[in-house]
């Protein structure tokens, strides 16, 4: 049978004429209707807002009878252009493919550091020499890649000491915990306040083959502290969360985690709030070894 | 992690039933997220909503990680129910097709309130109008 085609029909309209549009074209595509706004960014730490013309779209099945079709959609939008202005729809032909797949096309090999290549498990690596730590992209953590979680993966790479206890405080996907394990860590435990992250961190950590030695606990410092975990304090302490809860996380005493002469690496910070997560640090006995940077983030190393 | 808004994408889907087909497939694979994580979690949540058109509101990020959070049907959808017609006029400017009063567009305004971008409920009210008028219905005392 010959693949299928799909007739995109699509108008660039204000956002109080999304609606109506895409009522009227709801009655005429075929399994719904796609409204899509974009972004801007009032600074650089801006999240960003929805903003300006929406894209209103939805695609026709290309059959015998799709001109009939175009044609009813056509003078449905021309009556309501009659209402209130409208521009002209596009239109553009595509190909049906195996949607479910393409999204795949996105993701290539990422290497980190000096050792460490990050890529989804549908990829095979590309790379022998370097070890491959696999995750797939996944709708809290994406693609596990964020500038943050490279810049403290090439710090584990460079101050781990193959055997040694390692701990990951906020282990989100457990990339980290992952690489450290792949890397020759002994024990580690990977904690997170999320049921989401500890469930994906025991997901990643099989599809990895490094479920034994991952110890995954839901909680913080303060449970860490408690001990509700076989460790209380390592030689090797990762934090990859935003600066202002690495900040609080020593109010709960982050510093205590990492054992005397051991190193602590803290990611997530923005280059602007790096000379007070440092400070904080310092204040705590540590010792600052370096700061690393990619784009506006950046890693600091200490040692206790 | 920080994350950077790459899009907003709402999606009118008909409830419990979306697939990879387009629109959902052209729509998500554009922004690289996973087709799949949405369809499943879309199906999972709208499952008891099967016979309306649920939109879904996709927040996608730079990283590649998205979330999305169910909006109340269409106004479209809620002002053919009050007005019992199965579907709008396609000559909505000339060929009435049903009524509508004040009352119902005021129902579905204080429903809709928190997804138009109204600044108040005649705000709203004015938007759910012209929608009704779109449809080819007409708005009664």
């Amino acid at each position: 049978m010959d693949k299928a085609h799909w007739l995109e029909v699509s108008l660039t309209v204000d956002g109080e004429l999304a609606e109506a549009v895409a009522d009227v074209m709801a009655r005429y595509v075929k399994n719904g209707v796609v409204v899509e706004s974009g972004v801007i960014y009032a600074n650089a730490e801006d999240e960003g807002t929805a903003f300006g013309p929406v894209r209103v779209y939805g695609f026709l099945l290309v059959t015998p009878d799709l001109e009939e079709q175009r044609q009813k959609l056509v003078e449905a939008l021309w009556h309501l252009g009659q209402i209130q202005p409208l521009p002209e729809p596009t239109f553009r032909v595509i190909d049906d493919e195996d949607w479910m797949a393409s999204w795949k096309q996105h993701y290539r090999p990422i290497p980190i550091g000096e050792r460490l290549l990050v890529l989804p498990a549908w990829v095979e690596s590309s790379d022998p020499r370097r070890v491959a730590v696999k995750i797939d992209p996944s709708m809290a953590f994406g693609t596990g890649t964020h500038p943050t979680t490279q810049l403290c993966m090439a710090m584990i790479e460079k101050y781990l000491t193959p055997g040694q206890q390692v701990m990951d405080v906020g282990c989100g996907s457990g990339i980290l915990s992952i690489a450290a394990i792949k890397l020759g860590a002994g024990h580690t435990l990977a904690v997170d306040i999320d049921d989401e992250s500890t469930r994906a961190t025991l997901e990643n950590a099989e599809r990895n083959g490094v479920k034994t030695g991952l110890e995954i606990g839901k909680g913080s410092v303060a449970e860490i502290r408690a001990g509700q975990f076989s460790l209380r304090a390592a030689p090797l302490v990762l934090a990859n969360i935003l600066a202002p809860i690495i900040l609080r996380l020593f109010d709960d005493g982050l510093g205590d985690l990492v054992e005397p002469g051991g190193i602590l690496v803290l990611s997530g910070i923005l280059d602007e709030q790096a000379a007070a997560v440092q400070a904080r640090a310092e204040a705590e006995g540590y010792t600052h070894l370096e700061t690393t940077q990619m784009g506006d983030w950046v890693a600091i190393v200490l040692r206790r | 992690m920080a994350k950077k808004l790459k899009a907003i994408v709402r999606l009118q889907l008909p409830g419990g039933k979306a697939t990879p087909a387009p629109p959902v497939g052209p729509a998500l694979a554009g922004h690289g997220i996973n087709i799949m994580a949405f369809v499943k979690e879309y199906n999972a949540r709208t499952a008891n909503r099967a016979g309306e058109i649920v939109p879904a509101e996709i927040t996608v990020f730079t990283d590649g990680s998205f979330n999305f959070i169910l909006k109340s049907p269409p106004a479209g959808f809620l002002l053919k129910r009050a007005a019992g017609v199965d579907k709008g006029s396609a000559t909505s400017n000339r060929t009435k097709v049903g009524k509508v009063t004040r009352a119902q567009i005021r129902e579905i305004a204080e429903l809709k309130m928190k997804d138009l971008n109204a600044v108040d409920l005649e705000g709203a009210m004015r938007q759910i109008e012209g929608t009704a008028r779109s449809l080819g219905l007409q708005v009664v005392d």
